[in-house]
């Protein structure tokens, strides 16, 4: 999908400094100062969100405003591709596979995040592809286990593979 | 003198011990290939190799980060001179000279340039540092909680107004981090942001932040934005070079010394100065060298010159952005920020009494510099055949592996899905910012500095009973203000003129 960059700018900027708004609603519900007239929870983030807000202003009017506006001639031409759909299949694929961890296990886990994600980037027939992601999973498998579990020892949901490995 | 061999000898010790020579080995070749691979900086290389750094010590932690951080400044010239794609930012300027000598037939000739001048950038630079870090804290430790905190202003506003084409949008990015910083508990006993979910109480973890915004992008970036990419390859039928003459002579590195003496000065002040980095630094000392040739029209034509200054300088900058960090508390840049949170993770609290307090440390990273350098100066002639070879991997297939990697070391610091699907959520918002050009290191390294700035004001308030006039009005403090809003301008006047 093809998005107008300054649409997509002012549309970024604005999305930015409405949940700024709301952050700052939010920070009337923070504990106030202990002593009267020293800074309480609400007084760092507040700072922070007016400047926030200040720049969001700053930003959309430098995009907006012609006099303020950079010289756009090429930019103002030029779209974003958003490729919605890949990022949401791998977002699950990354999602899916963060809470298969602890149910079936890092071997089997991580295999299959491997073979699914590495199998459409193989040139050559399904099969083909999908033998050698199968293999290359497997390698992948073996190096994060003995990087991670018995080198580095990361206390990963096993399935099958020993924790502690003497030599 | 005997001062400072009771520190110099347990540094030397710890950085020759047969442990730390191993990790900082490890960490050159990981630097080198990660920094081959383009769009992999050092920064987003020291983002994957954090979940690394749980069990080591913070000297260990520290030594193997500044031998991946000085690496990948190298590696990403690799790329550059083979195939036109530098690996790293600050390797764009050597594509100029350096593809355009490999073209000619003399790809290892320029390769031995890239690596030599690199080493030499290291190692120079290093010597500053330690000279300037401990004249820089001297003076840093006059300074009070108002003045760090100045200080602090200062750094975000050079980080914010000059880390991207627009101040306005890099200091949105600079509030985005100071935001995300204040999230979890306050200090003062309250929540914040939390909105009740028990894996906000202890904030945004550095590592989540981190790997979420400078490795995610990169990865979603090779899986889906690079997949159909054809990369150059150089062409050298037809060209006249032997074994002989593509290598670099003795005479040859007589001749570059200057080059690399103005690069490493170039280097070292770019890289002090918060936010500006390697990439500046390349290009300044490549307009430099081209001003100081006596024949300038050869520039990029394949010239040893117009490969040696680039590459002193953006090498010199990794020692240049330490002395901020380790005196201030103020990155110098992105891979800076992540060595700081690295330090603050592990307990050392950079400041201007780091120098004081833990001198054998410091004396460690300067010494470990040194040696790094020395190491990637053996490792990249060892692997010269073996870099080319990295080139030729395609993204597609790269990007589900670094995806792995991220999934894993995000999931390995608490072994939690939260943690992995805070890292995915930042992920995916940065690499929507960096399509509409909001730069996302500033970011990260507001939030590393949002807490020291923080602390310093309140502490600096508690002090002056609660006074905001008392704290903005000290002399030094107004001075550094001052200079924030001048840079802040400034900013706003190039990001105006930008492109005209």
């Amino acid at each position: 999908m093809k998005i107008d960059k300054k649409t997509a700018e002012l549309g970024m900027i604005g999305a930015v400094a409405a949940v700024a708004i709301i952050l700052y609603w939010n920070t009337y519900s923070f504990m106030p100062s202990m002593l009267p007239g020293y800074p309480g929870d609400a007084f760092f983030p507040r700072i922070i969100l007016i400047f926030m807000l200040a720049c969001a202003v700053a930003a959309s009017a430098e995009i907006v405003l012609p006099g303020l506006r950079r010289n756009r001639s090429d930019e103002a031409r030029r779209s974003i591709e958003v490729d919605i759909i890949a990022i949401g299949r791998i977002a699950a694929v990354v999602i899916i596979y963060a809470l298969a961890l602890s149910y079936v296990g890092f071997e089997i886990s991580t295999f299959a995040f491997v073979v699914v994600l590495l199998t459409p980037a193989l040139a050559g027939s399904r099969i083909f592809a999908l033998a050698k992601a199968a293999g290359v999973a497997l390698a992948a498998v073996i190096v994060l286990y003995f990087c991670f579990v018995v080198f580095l020892d990361v206390d990963f949901p096993l399935l099958f593979l020993p924790r502690y490995l003497q030599f | 003198m005997e001062n400072f061999l009771s520190h110099a000898i347990p540094a030397l010790a710890a950085v020759f011990s047969g442990k730390f020579l191993l990790l900082m080995l490890f960490g050159v070749i990981y630097g080198i290939v990660l920094g081959i691979l383009p769009g992999f900086g050092a920064a987003q290389a020291l983002a994957l190799a954090f979940p690394f750094t749980y069990g080591m010590s913070t000297t260990g932690a520290v030594l193997f980060f500044i031998a991946i951080y000085s690496a990948a400044e190298y590696g990403g010239s690799i790329p550059a001179i083979l195939i036109r794609t530098p690996g790293t930012p600050s390797a764009a300027v050597t594509v100029l000279d350096g593809y355009a000598m490999a073209r000619k037939g003399f790809p290892n000739r320029a390769l031995q340039i890239s690596l030599g001048c690199g080493v030499v950038g290291g190692i120079i630079s290093t010597i500053i540092f330690i000279l300037a870090g401990a004249a820089l804290s001297w003076i840093g430790l006059l300074f009070g909680p108002s003045q760090m905190f100045a200080v602090g202003v200062f750094g975000l506003s050079i980080i914010g107004g000059f880390l991207g084409k627009s101040a306005a949008k890099g200091f949105l990015a600079t509030g985005i981090g100071l935001l995300l910083a204040t999230v979890g508990s306050s200090g003062f006993g309250g929540m914040r942001f939390t909105f009740n979910q028990a894996w906000l109480l202890d904030g945004i973890p550095l590592i989540v932040l981190i790997i979420g915004l400078l490795a995610v992008p990169e990865a979603l970036r090779l899986m889906i934005d690079d997949r159909n990419l054809v990369r150059e390859r150089i062409d050298t039928a037809g060209n006249t070079a032997t074994a002989k003459t593509d290598r670099m002579t003795y005479g040859d590195w007589r001749r570059l010394v200057p080059s690399m003496l103005r690069g490493s000065l170039i280097g070292t002040l770019v890289g002090v100065q918060p936010g500006a980095g390697g990439a500046v630094a390349s290009i300044l000392a490549y307009n430099e060298e081209k001003r100081f040739s006596k024949n300038p029209e050869l520039f990029g034509t394949g010239i040893d010159e117009g490969i040696a200054a680039p590459e002193t300088a953006n090498n010199a900058v990794v020692a240049g952005a330490l002395v901020p960090t380790l005196t201030f508390g103020i990155p110098g840049s992105g891979s800076a920020a992540i060595l700081l949170g690295i330090m603050t993770t592990k307990g050392v609290v950079p400041g201007p009494s780091l120098f004081s307090q833990h001198a054998s440390f410091v004396m460690a990273i300067f010494f470990g510099l040194i040696v790094c350098n020395l190491i990637m100066l053996a490792v990249g002639l060892a692997g010269a055949k073996l870099w080319g070879q990295v080139t030729k991997i395609p993204p597609h297939v790269l990007g589900p592996f670094i995806m792995l990697l991220i999934v894993v070391g995000a999931y390995s610091y608490q072994t939690q899905a939260a943690d992995v699907i805070m890292t995915l959520i930042l992920g995916v918002i940065a690499y929507y910012f960096e399509k509409v050009a909001i730069p996302v290191i500033p970011i990260v390294l507001a939030f590393i500095m949002g807490s020291i700035i923080e602390q310093n004001l309140n502490r600096a308030l508690t002090i002056h009973a609660g006074d905001v006039t008392a704290v903005l009005s000290q002399p030094i403090t107004v001075v550094i203000l001052l200079l924030s809003a001048v840079t802040a301008i400034l900013a706003f006047r190039r990001s105006r003129s930008y492109g005209k």
